[in-house]
């Protein structure tokens, strides 16, 4: 008890709460402004935590993960054009809202489901990753590698529309982190004699590069031409019908089923929210009374889609946490910005660090209080700011992108990033998953580790894996996962063969 | 405010032109003219960052000049070694990372180092080298811990690096016994691994001393020449009969050839602030790492003889 309330006090310095504040703005304006989402704003901040504290590094990253949950729905909402993939969903009723002149209505609906999916999947976190912490203590290597896999499986089948192009893009990163030093011999692979190489490559420059920079980079080739926000929908946002008590009655069993979903989702490794996001809506269609109405700007269709989508980013630290295995990118990012402060997400980091794990649960729960508050006066604001167009953003964009890594590593690692942004370029031409991609790279040594240690232990003996229940469990598990994702996949096929 | 813009601009010319009119004709008595750069061989964060962040604070303070701090961690101190013997010796570049990176790795790894191409300055902690198991396993003592691995047919172990693999060998090849190196990266990792019990027994470099109690960990023989202060009960492998101990620290060195008044001030500097109270205070009380600073004449003795001792070793 003593250590929660230590660890809550930590938290609660002014230069903490101002990093997180400063977070959650950067956050809702990046996934407000189009052609970047929160995502690439994580990424590129995180060199930049480099000289503040642990918790404020961590608390100003989590604000803008936060922030993003409700920036997105803004150019959802008014322009019908999802500010950050995981707000497509919102699109549906958000913007047919928008043309009937309920504009305010549906940001403001948007704004709080958002905020209380959120919070409830935080509080979830909070009660439930302690003691998954000291479940995972029984977990040694045999145990990790399992789960390790069932993470790839479920990644490599979910993300992208093919399942080879994710195996591909997944296998693409893997290969990129053998790049490094060999752990057990010492011995340098694909280094080429290099020795800013001898460490691998960077996470830094790996994540900017093929998400960030990547995704600028295929905007600035095919400029795209987004739609405007015309004056009358600007206007309803300020003057058109409010947002009222009884609007929040009627969609709060929509929140709490949404949330429930997005907290499942964010709790099992490589979903994300976007998926979440369509779930939500998918089931409060499935159970509304009135599915017709879905579409035609619905509340609660708003409501469904932002609070699914918002409770997938508190969830997403459950494995985080426990086990030290990020649920989806902005998860991985930041892993690596624990990594960068010394510290390593797992089961050891409870019993190591009780303290600094509450306070970066009490740094969540400002995060949340302060998205909830500015949220009433930015999203209004927003509205003018995805009017700004990407002649000016990107350029803004690429300076803090080159910038961050020359910061956390060094002028030979922004000629990686170039490489990379390129990479990430022709991986969204050629339609393959960036997603993928950097799990893999993440996940990959973490597997080849745990791996070979426990190939080591069993000492070639396939027998070995029944003193190991829990992983005998797993891998079981992953074996049904990727049958039944196979025949999704299958069925998938046929269905789009029909069509054509 | 376009005044501020050009005052700035204008004082940053003055320090960038003097910068590099000073430098090339700087001589001993005007050392340190300009700031200092100490490379790192760890990644920011974690204990040894920390330590060798007051180092650089407290040069700071004594030389009048600033000191850069650059991780370049990787490797175990070889990315580093290797961009310190790239740097000019005058005295500007410094590394710090652990003795292993210069008497061990060069033989291990095909480095582009060699152990003489640096100047050895000082030590400024000792590391608490031991081989360590969980509390709940069934054996504490090195015999014990023997005698269960014949019983069970073989002994699983944490590895750190390929030192401590050398060791192993060594380990199974004098008592009979099978040893299986699981290699693992981190201290904290080997120390979860044995307390969980998934290993029997794992190598700490010092970790393990915040968890000497019932749930933790528990010391089987202490790798150090001398017993460790945290555990002083238990014996040092010297005493269970082996003919080498693993003794390290955590040291400065710089490129070979500092003219010899500017390695005078440099040792100095050093030697004041590794001995300066926060130094010694996050190295006794937080790491629980002995604050030994050995003068740059015996850190050069005992580098040559482990390299040495090294080279016989990983040649065989």
């Amino acid at each position: 008890m003593d250590t929660i309330l230590a660890g809550f006090s930590d938290a609660f310095t002014l230069s903490n709460v101002l990093f997180v504040l400063l977070g959650v703005l950067i956050g809702q304006l990046f996934a407000a402004a189009p052609g970047v989402g929160s995502l690439i704003a994580i990424t590129i901040a995180v060199p930049y935590t480099f000289y503040m504290s642990p918790v404020a590094a961590l608390g100003f990253l989590i604000g803008i993960n936060k922030g993003g949950t409700i920036g997105g729905a803004v150019s959802a909402i008014l322009m019908n054009t999802p500010g950050s993939p995981e707000a497509t969903a919102s699109t549906f009723d958000g913007y047919p809202m928008t043309q009937q002149g309920k504009a305010r209505k549906a940001l403001r609906a948007a704004h709080f489901s958002s905020v209380t999916g959120d919070t409830l999947s935080d509080l979830v976190l909070i009660f439930v990753a302690a003691p998954l912490s000291i479940v995972a203590m029984k977990m040694g290597p045999p145990e990790m590698a399992a789960v390790i896999l069932v993470a790839l499986v479920i990644i490599a089948g979910l993300v992208g529309n093919s399942m080879i192009k994710g195996l591909i893009a997944a296998f693409l990163g893997l290969f990129m982190s053998l790049v490094g030093m060999d752990q057990s011999t010492a011995a340098e692979r694909l280094t080429f004699g290099i020795p800013e190489l001898m460490d691998g490559i960077s996470i830094t420059a790996a994540g900017i590069g093929v998400l960030a920079l990547g995704e600028i980079l295929r905007q600035i080739v095919f400029s795209d031409s987004l739609p405007r926000l015309d004056q009358k929908n600007s206007e309803s946002v300020k003057a058109g019908e409010p947002f009222t008590w009884q609007d929040f009655r009627t969609i709060l069993p929509t929140i709490l089923r949404s949330t429930m979903i997005g907290t499942l989702i964010g709790a099992i490794p490589g979903i994300g929210s976007s998926a979440a996001g369509f779930l939500g809506y998918t089931a409060a269609k499935r159970a509304s009374k009135t599915p017709e109405r879905f579409g035609k700007g619905e509340i609660r269709g708003v409501a469904a889609s932002e609070a699914a989508n918002s409770s997938v980013v508190g969830a997403n630290f459950i494995p985080l946490l426990s086990l030290g295995i990020p649920g989806n990118v902005a998860a991985a990012i930041i892993l690596g910005a624990f990594l960068i402060h010394g510290l390593t997400p797992g089961p050891q980091l409870f019993s190591e660090q009780p303290r600094l794990v509450y306070s970066l649960f009490a740094v969540m729960l400002i995060g949340d209080l302060l998205n909830l508050i500015t949220g009433l006066f930015t999203m209004g604001l927003f509205a003018r700011v995805i009017r700004i167009p990407l002649t000016y953003i990107i350029p803004c964009v690429v300076v803090l992108c080159i910038t961050g890594v020359i910061v956390a590593d060094s002028l030979f690692d922004a000629w990686l990033l170039l490489g990379m942004a390129v990479a990430g370029f022709f991986m969204r031409m050629l339609n393959f998953s960036f997603v993928t991609f950097i799990i893999g790279y993440v996940l990959g040594p973490m597997f080849e580790e745990a791996f070979g240690q426990a190939m080591i232990m069993a000492d070639g003996d396939p027998l070995y894996l029944l003193q190991r229940p829990i992983a005998c469990v797993f891998i079981l598990l992953a074996a049904v996962v990727l049958v039944s994702l196979l025949r999704q996949h299958r069925r998938a096929g046929k269905a789009s063969a029909i069509l054509k | 405010m376009r005044l501020i813009k050009h005052c700035a601009a204008a004082v940053l010319a003055v320090c960038t032109l003097t910068a590099t009119l000073v430098s090339p004709s700087a001589t001993a008595d005007q050392w340190p003219s300009k700031p200092i750069t100490l490379l790192v061989g760890f990644s920011a964060g974690g204990g040894a960052d920390t330590l060798a962040r007051l180092m650089a604070r407290a040069l700071e303070e004594d030389l009048g000049q600033p000191v850069v701090v650059e991780n370049k961690a990787g490797g175990g101190g070889v990315v580093m070694a290797t961009l310190l013997q790239r740097a000019p010796a005058d005295g500007y570049t410094v590394g710090f990372t652990s003795d292993s990176t210069f008497d061990a790795l060069p033989f291990i790894v095909r480095t582009a180092y060699q152990p003489d191409d640096f100047d050895y300055l000082a030590t400024v902690t000792e590391l608490q080298n031991a081989l360590v198991a969980g509390a709940s396993a069934p054996f504490s003592t090195w015999e014990e811990m023997l005698a269960y691995a014949r019983e069970q047919g073989g002994l699983t172990f944490g590895s750190l690096s390929p030192i401590t693999t050398k060791f192993a060998e060594r380990l199974a090849k004098q008592e009979g016994i099978r040893v299986r190196t699981v290699p693992i990266k981190g201290g904290r990792q080997i120390i979860t691994d044995v307390m969980g019990r998934h290993l029997d027994v794992g190598w700490s470099a010092g970790v393990h001393q915040a968890y000497l109690n019932d749930q933790g960990v528990k010391v089987i023989v202490a790798m150090n020449s001398e017993r460790l202060r945290t555990s002083p009960d238990v014996p040092t492998i010297r005493e269970q009969g082996y003919d080498r101990s693993y003794t390290s620290y955590f040291m400065l060195a710089a490129p070979k050839g500092i003219p010899a008044p500017v390695r005078d001030k440099l040792l100095a500097a050093i030697r004041k602030a590794a001995t300066s109270k926060d130094v010694a205070n996050l190295a006794e009380e937080k790491m629980k790492f002995p604050n030994v600073v050995l003068p740059a004449e015996t850190l050069t003795r005992f580098i040559q003889l482990r390299s040495a001792e090294n080279e016989r070793e990983f040649s065989e």
